[in-house]
């Protein structure tokens, strides 16, 4: 995260106060928020949810969960102020777990000056927190929906329980509007891993809910042949600014009429596109009782023309840099939470490649441009033998652009921070 | 030196200066919206109104809609509208008005629609509730006259959001027989004022109101005896949900109008003549609208109209009209509907009007390059979308 970038804190950021994901007690947070929770959840435990007034909790941690099941079928359910807590992982008591909050919210997110885009967003920040944990550390998310649009969180490249892997419909239903959703599962394997929100997900993760999730190792080999004391994480990104706005502007609209009738207890399945079997979805097709959106007669398509492009939330020249010293080795993470690949190059010096979705490769490379493709994580180590000013950019240079202006997009720039410059960069926008 | 030359040479001047701030002065392409619709009815009719309908096909009312709007460097959204439309069979260059919006002001400068009225009626047509539902106009009895002027309109968004204070100034059209008859006013003709609000489009399923207002609305006439005076209406209404249901939805519009009118005792055989006199009115619409699955899939409405002219001896109108519109695909409907108006004995001898219609619609509301949404969509009025 940008923290990490402007003071390059040590990897081990786990009680970083910036926005970095900080664990606290289990205990502190039963007591903290398990309460608020339930008197939301006995303000709208109407009766209309098949369960006992005060056990809003679905709680089914540490054992089988033999009941849990889709609620998205029951007539006039409504997740407000619910607390699910899904089956597959270990109990509170039987596992340490590390607990993190995370929430989603809509924001008005700046990606370059005079340039404010509404997305929806993990903790109101474009990427999300990022996690940094241990591998084995057991690592429980407390998910809040604070929108009126449906959300989950899926762990890329985390082998979680299925139960804890986000895929609306497959593994869960989607978090309501004011629902919360409990993820357990245990940080493994190490490695340059990261989050996205599964749930429309063109719009959701690739326009704001994507967040890295570092699992480090206590023992890391790379560290033998390139002893990096600092990291650095860039989730690189590319906009459609109107997509987006679009988008949100009629998901509310949609979910503002869903949510008024899941709120008088008569959300009908099919109106959210939702049925209990292919069967059921193609006879309801055949004879015309739903018609679904994306026909000719419904959908002219969506056209996505991505005109902003980014480093953890920003486009050139609202980046920030990465500093390096002579003689240092420091850790790139580059991770693609987009839809088009990123084409990285480095100047004045060649990097080592040496991971890809987190797992080390067996012969680190030497490159000086990384193809970074969407949903891939791609980890280099950079040496400092070049005091400078370098520019580490896309160098599919339609995309170092913004808004078709040249030049912006994804472009950070590695600083060497124990010499004394004779040219020193200042900011050009417009060449 | 030349005058001309001189002030050419500023002029030049003048163009190039924003050239030299930067080496390419890219073109902005506006956000293009095409709106309007085609629709054309078989009537089969029968009436003794000056209004009423023939047997025949029409496509009154079908018109093209054309908004080039932009963002500005700084802050609002500038740009212009250009509307045509039929009026049985007379097309006419209905809005060219130039416009500036922003999160609390709306202006538009040009031709445009008349604040004569404060909300639309559930029927096929405008000129369906004609003189019911409009202040009319006492300088001509054309129909574009009665619906479009030259104006510059203010509404001032005084929360932000809904409710505006708004304000026009300019000109209803003056048409030849007026003008020739001597009966025109130099200047200014028309000015107003008044209260609106008006609930987001993508809310109107779910909140209680969708839209109310009152506006005062002033005409300058000339009377019979070449005196010029100020006529004053006085409209108020109201679009409310009479249930929250997005999937089936109830709803009721009113609205009604007290014109203090000129000529208290005249003839009101003609538009304007009636637009002259003292007179009021009423108009309400019950409206369903089917939505399964959130999906608009028909509409059904019953309007109901009364109007009556106090000063002149059983001189009241009785109008009544279900309307069904029934969406075959997006903006594509098939469309039925009644009219009926009954007069009082002081009105046309107190004959009655009918007209049965069927037809096809077929309304466009695209997009292109949209990159600046609406003043009233939710994100702008809900989370401060950037304007
Ligand atoms: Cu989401």
């Amino acid at each position: 995260m940008t923290t990490k970038m402007d003071n390059g804190t040590d990897v081990d950021v786990r009680h970083d106060a910036g926005q970095a994901m900080v664990g606290h007690s289990s205990d502190e947070r039963q007591l903290v928020s398990r309460r608020a929770f339930l008197r939301a959840a006995a303000l709208v435990a109407g009766g209309s949810v098949a369960a006992p007034a005060l056990s809003a909790v679905t709680e089914h941690a540490g054992h089988g969960g033999g009941n849990y099941q889709s609620m998205m079928f029951m007539p006039g359910h409504n997740m407000a102020g619910q607390i699910t807590e899904p089956p597959g992982a270990p109990a509170d008591d039987e596992v340490d777990y590390q607990v993190f909050d995370l929430d989603v919210r809509i924001v008005q997110h700046e990606i370059v000056p005079g340039i404010r885009v509404p997305m929806f967003a993990f903790n109101g920040q474009v990427p999300g927190p990022e996690f940094h944990v241990y591998e084995g550390d057991w690592v429980k998310v407390i998910f809040t929906n604070n929108t009126e649009e449906m959300h989950t969180i899926h762990w890329h490249g985390l082998t979680v329980p299925y139960t804890m892997d986000g895929v609306p419909m497959l593994t869960q239903d989607p978090v309501h509007p004011g629902q919360v959703f409990v993820y357990r599962f245990q940080a493994k394997p190490s490695g340059t891993r990261w989050y996205h929100c599964h749930w429309g997900t063109p719009l959701h993760a690739a326009h704001g809910m994507h967040g890295a999730f570092i699992v480090h190792r206590r023992d890391d080999p790379l560290k033998k042949h390139f002893p990096y004391q600092r990291d650095y994480t860039l989730m690189l990104e590319a906009w459609d600014i109107d997509f987006a706005r679009e988008e949100i502007e009629g998901l509310l609209r949609g979910m503002k009429e869903l949510n008024t009738l899941m709120q008088q207890g008569r959300m009908d399945p099919m109106t959210h596109g939702l049925f209990r079997s292919y069967q059921d979805y193609l006879t309801a097709v055949q004879d015309g009782r739903y018609i679904p959106p994306y026909l000719q007669g419904r959908s002219s398509g969506v056209p996505l023309r991505f005109n902003f492009f980014g480093i953890n939330g920003k486009a050139h020249p609202a980046g920030r840099h990465l500093g390096i010293r002579r003689g240092e080795w420091i850790r790139v993470r580059l991770i693609n939470a987009g839809d088009v690949s990123h084409h990285m190059h480095l100047h004045g010096h060649d990097f080592w490649w040496v991971a890809q979705d987190g797992n080390d490769l067996l012969q680190p490379q030497r490159l000086n441009t990384i193809h970074v493709h969407p949903g891939g994580t791609y980890d280099i180590m950079i040496y400092g033998d070049n005091p400078g000013y370098w520019a580490f950019h896309n160098h599919a240079t339609l995309m170092a652009r913004n808004n078709g202006v040249y030049p912006g997009g994804a472009h950070a720039v590695l600083e060497y921070e124990d010499f004394t410059p004779s040219y020193r960069p200042t900011v050009s926008v417009d060449q | 030196m030349n005058r001309w030359v001189m002030w050419s040479g500023w002029l030049a001047l003048l163009i190039a200066l924003p050239a030299q701030a930067l080496e390419v002065d890219r073109e902005v392409w506006p956000r293009l919206t095409l709106g309007g619709r085609v629709i054309g009815t078989l009537d089969l009719a029968n009436g003794v109104s000056d209004g009423a309908i023939d047997n025949g096909v029409t496509i009154a009312d079908s018109g093209l809609l054309l908004r080039l709007d932009k963002r500005l460097y700084q802050h609002g959204i500038g740009g212009a509208v250009l509307g045509y439309e039929d009026f049985d069979g007379a097309v006419r260059l209905t809005q060219a008005n130039a416009f500036y919006w922003d999160r609390d002001i709306e202006v538009h400068v040009g031709a445009q629609r008349l604040r004569n009225e404060l909300i639309e009626f559930p029927v096929l047509r405008d000129d369906d509730v004609l003189g019911l539902a409009h202040v009319g106009n006492a300088a001509a009895d054309d129909e574009y006259g009665q619906f479009y002027g030259r104006l510059v309109a203010v509404d001032w968004y005084v929360d932000g959001r809904n409710q505006a204070l708004d304000l026009w100034l300019g000109n209803r059209e003056q048409d030849a027989g007026h003008v020739s008859a001597g009966q025109a006013v130099a200047g200014f003709n028309s000015v107003g004022l008044g209260y609106h609000y008006q609930q987001s489009n993508d809310l109107i399923y779910v909140e209680r109101w969708r839209s109310a207002g009152i506006a005062l609305d002033a005409q300058r006439v000339q009377t019979a005896a070449g005196i010029e005076e100020w006529m004053a209406a006085l409209i108020a209404a109201a679009d409310v949900n009479l249930n929250i249901d997005p999937a089936a939805s109830w709803s009721l519009v009113m609205q009604a109008i007290y014109n203090d009118g000129i000529t208290h005792d005249g003839v009101i055989s003609t538009l304007s003549e009636r637009a002259r006199a003292r007179s009021q009115s009423w108009v309400t619409a019950l409206r369903y609208t089917a939505r399964p699955n959130l999906l608009t899939r028909w509409q059904a409405a019953l309007t109901v109209g009364y109007k009556e002219f106090p000063d002149h001896s059983d001189a009241s109108q009785w109008t009544v009209i279900p309307t069904y519109v029934r969406l075959l695909g997006q903006g594509v409907a098939a469309v039925a509907q009644l009219k009926y108006s009954g007069y009082g004995a002081g009105l046309y001898q107190g004959g009655e009007d009918v007209a049965v219609q069927i037809g096809i619609s077929y309304s466009l509301d695209a997009r292109f390059n949209d990159t600046i949404g609406e003043r009233n969509s939710i994100l702008n009025l809900q989370y401060g979308q950037q304007l």
